[in-house]
């Protein structure tokens, strides 16, 4: 396959994609999920970044989907209602947790890596569980308010939709742009090898730690559009069920494609949406697939569609 | 004005599209839809999940046709998740236009469910979700509080320990929102009492050993341990309480206890135990025998009080709608508001019109021993009960202040 017909396909699928994405919230079961879909593939996309391209498995980044929505939810209930001036605290809040939680973590390879990101997280999880003043607590942080932007009604959900859909796209380019710069190509050539890469002379742990705070940073964005999305923020955005679903979404959809992990939350979201009205046992219908994409076809959904191919 | 600009930014096609389901939606005579969103696979589902059931029921027993149209029901699995709650109500009001939901356990779920019927402006009954929240700071128009909330629960079974078993006092709380709750309200009650609190244990939700904090009670040595907590941390408590020889000297005394905990646990867990309750499956209220007969032939056991609860809101909310003569919300609000019902739940009930909440009678029952119990399920004994003006706080010190439509 040559480098042209390569980029020629990626630009139909990215073309497509968009088709898609404009067109959605009109298939989408209702509006509103179709907002949850876009948000949640923006948070397994920058999770991708940390997973499938530095090879470095979070169980934390709960954490920075939660902050992010904490920080844009307080913001906007406590302080002042404006739309951007409360994302941009979320995402402060959000990549300065990353930035702490990375330093602190990154020296850790491997299972430690992964405990200690988790026992971040489950730390953050428990200051907002107890520091009730703040963040509500176990009712969540309620009644967090979508107000006009410019001259966009923020209120009914498709222009939400819309709002979230510009944000998610150019965040996805950007990610893009980040995974095929020479940083990019550095960060897949220490998740291959890592004491090569260290003896060619590249400060591994700096590149390792400015990968997760990138990702951080697109996590914290979704997690303020999330608390957008809901009217409030949840409890259970900061726990680590949500660092599971995002891990789950990235394996299932094909880890270090970018494009998979949108496609695994597409697919986890739907599904889950639409069995859950079917039956209790939902999810045992949900482990079943996702048994199934880990011993069955182990590039996730893109890998199925290239083999496919 | 919504729908104009959700179509100006779409093609020709879905303009069109638009303008059909527009045109389909306004020939369309209107039923009334019912919509009942509970944790069907949570860990309240055990408790919760048959609430589907006894709505249905309601329907049905209410002859199923309203207004001259045969009434709709939906119902969605909310998995005990706030956020998916919060999704699926926008679900359940946007895209199924039900007119009402009712149910929703968990606080936070409850409390962003009552956000969403407030920007749809259409009606939502809380039943689960016992905060106080709803009929305080947090009440709206559209919002109505169902058969209980965890001052009532709290400050019933106070009022009549005080009365009955005694005014020293130990209490052993559940460690999040929730329990803090039940305990500003059970304090608040100690003192009108004139009672002495020894001691309050904080334990951490999920904590599978008391042994600790039930020591601690035993050398304080009260005349009631108070249990604000509930579920398996209320089944762990009270065992180990058992265990250490607690149940000799005092009573136990809980915020919130099911027969189906009494089922999993076992009744001699709980025997000659007390907790407040909305409704017992042996209540003679009117309608109560037919409800628990019809139910208990279909599910071969009685009805918990979550189900009566959601028996009686479905069923007032039909008679209230009959009453307006319209779904239309503000009419249907109108009619509920400073309504007096007698039902199976409530003899006499009461909607007050200051923060929406249904009052009635608390009961207070008392967990029989083993050797009492003649017949399945009959696990509890109805001693004594509280009025609504007592149980309840008053409207003026919820918070509340109600908005207009």
């Amino acid at each position: 396959m040559t480098e042209n017909t390569s980029s020629r396909s990626r630009a139909i699928l990215i073309g497509a994609l968009l088709a898609m994405a404009v067109l959605f919230p009109h298939i989408a079961p209702y509006q509103a999920l179709a907002s949850e879909v876009l948000i949640f593939a923006l948070f397994a996309v920058s999770y991708d970044l940390v997973l499938g391209y530095a090879g470095m498995l979070s169980f934390g980044h709960a954490a920075f989907f939660g902050l992010g929505a904490y920080g844009t939810g307080i913001f906007l209930v406590k302080m002042y209602p404006s739309v951007p001036l409360g994302l941009l605290t979320g995402l402060a809040v959000s990549t300065l947790a990353a930035l702490f939680v990375g330093y602190a973590s990154i020296r850790r390879r491997g299972i430690y890596f992964t405990m200690v990101t988790l026992a971040f997280a489950q730390m953050f999880y428990f200051i907002a569980f107890k520091w009730t003043g703040l963040t509500g607590g176990d009712d969540g942080l309620q009644g967090v308010p979508r107000p006009q932007l410019g001259p966009l009604d923020l209120g009914p959900e498709i222009n939400l939709y819309y709002f979230v859909l510009v944000l998610v796209a150019v965040s996805v380019a950007l990610i893009f742009r980040v995974v095929n710069s020479p940083f990019g190509k550095t960060l897949q050539a220490l998740r291959e090898n890592h004491n090569r890469a260290m003896s060619i002379g590249y400060d591994v742990d700096r590149f390792r730690l400015i990968a997760f705070i990138i990702s951080g940073f697109f996590s914290g964005l979704a997690g303020g559009l999330y608390a957008l999305l809901l009217h409030f923020v949840p409890l259970s955005a900061l726990h680590w069920s949500t660092s599971g679903e995002v891990v789950v979404m990235s394996i299932t959809g094909g880890m270090g494609t970018l494009v998979g992990p949108i496609l695994g939350a597409v697919a986890i979201i739907l599904l889950r949406d639409v069995i859950s009205n079917y039956t209790e046992s939902w999810n045992l219908v949900m482990g079943a697939i996702f048994m199934a994409a880990v011993l069955g076809f182990r590039g996730g959904i893109m890998g199925l569609l290239k083999w496919r191919r | 004005m919504q729908r104009r600009s959700s179509c100006t930014s779409k093609a020709a096609l879905l303009l069109a599209l638009c303008t059909v389901v527009a045109w389909l939606a306004g020939a369309e005579a209107e039923p009334v839809k019912i919509a009942v969103l509970t944790d069907m696979s949570g860990p309240y589902a055990g408790i919760t999940a048959t609430n589907v059931e006894a709505a249905k029921m309601a329907i049905d027993d209410f002859g199923g046709k309203l207004l001259g149209e045969p009434i709709e029901y939906i119902h969605r699995d909310h998995q005990c998740k706030p956020d998916v709650a919060n999704q699926k109500s926008k679900e359940l009001y946007e895209k199924e236009k039900v007119d009402v939901i009712f149910d929703v356990p968990n606080s936070a779920a409850g409390l962003a469910v009552s956000n969403q019927a407030k920007l749809h402006k259409k009606l939502f009954f809380s039943i689960g979700s016992g905060t106080t929240r709803h009929s305080g700071p947090d009440c709206n128009r559209y919002t109505f509080d169902w058969a209980y909330n965890d001052y009532m629960l709290a400050t019933a079974v106070g009022l009549w320990a005080a009365d009955n078993l005694g005014k020293k006092w130990f209490t052993i709380t559940a460690d999040y929102a929730w329990g803090h709750d039940l305990l500003k309200h059970f304090s608040a009650t100690k003192k009108k009492k004139g009672g002495k609190l020894l001691g309050n244990e904080m334990v951490a939700l999920g904590a599978s050993d008391f042994s600790p904090y039930i020591l601690k009670a035993m050398q304080a040595n009260p005349e009631a341990l108070v249990l604000l907590n509930a579920g398996k941390d209320g089944i762990n408590a009270t065992k180990q309480a058992a265990e250490f020889g607690l149940k000799k000297k005092a009573k136990i005394v809980h915020a919130l206890l099911f027969i189906d905990d009494c089922k999993a646990a076992g009744p001699e867990v709980f025997a000659d135990d007390y907790v407040t309750g909305a409704w017992y499956w042996k209540s003679d209220n009117p309608g109560s025998k037919e409800f628990v007969e019809k139910w208990q032939k279909k599910f071969n056991r009685p009805p918990n009080w979550m189900n009566a609860a959601t028996y009686s809101a479905v069923t007032q909310y039909l008679k209230a709608v009959e009453r307006a003569g319209s779904k239309d919300a503000p009419a249907v609000i109108k009619a509920l508001e400073g309504h007096k019902f007698s039902d199976l739940l409530a003899n006499p009930g009461y909607i007050r019109p200051e923060d929406h909440m249904q009052v009635g009678k608390a009961y207070i029952l008392r967990a029989k021993r083993p050797e009492e119990i003649k017949e399945p399920w009959d696990y509890f004994e109805i001693v004594g009960s509280i009025p609504p003006e007592e149980a309840y706080q008053d409207p003026k010190d919820t918070g509340c202040k109600m908005d207009d439509f």
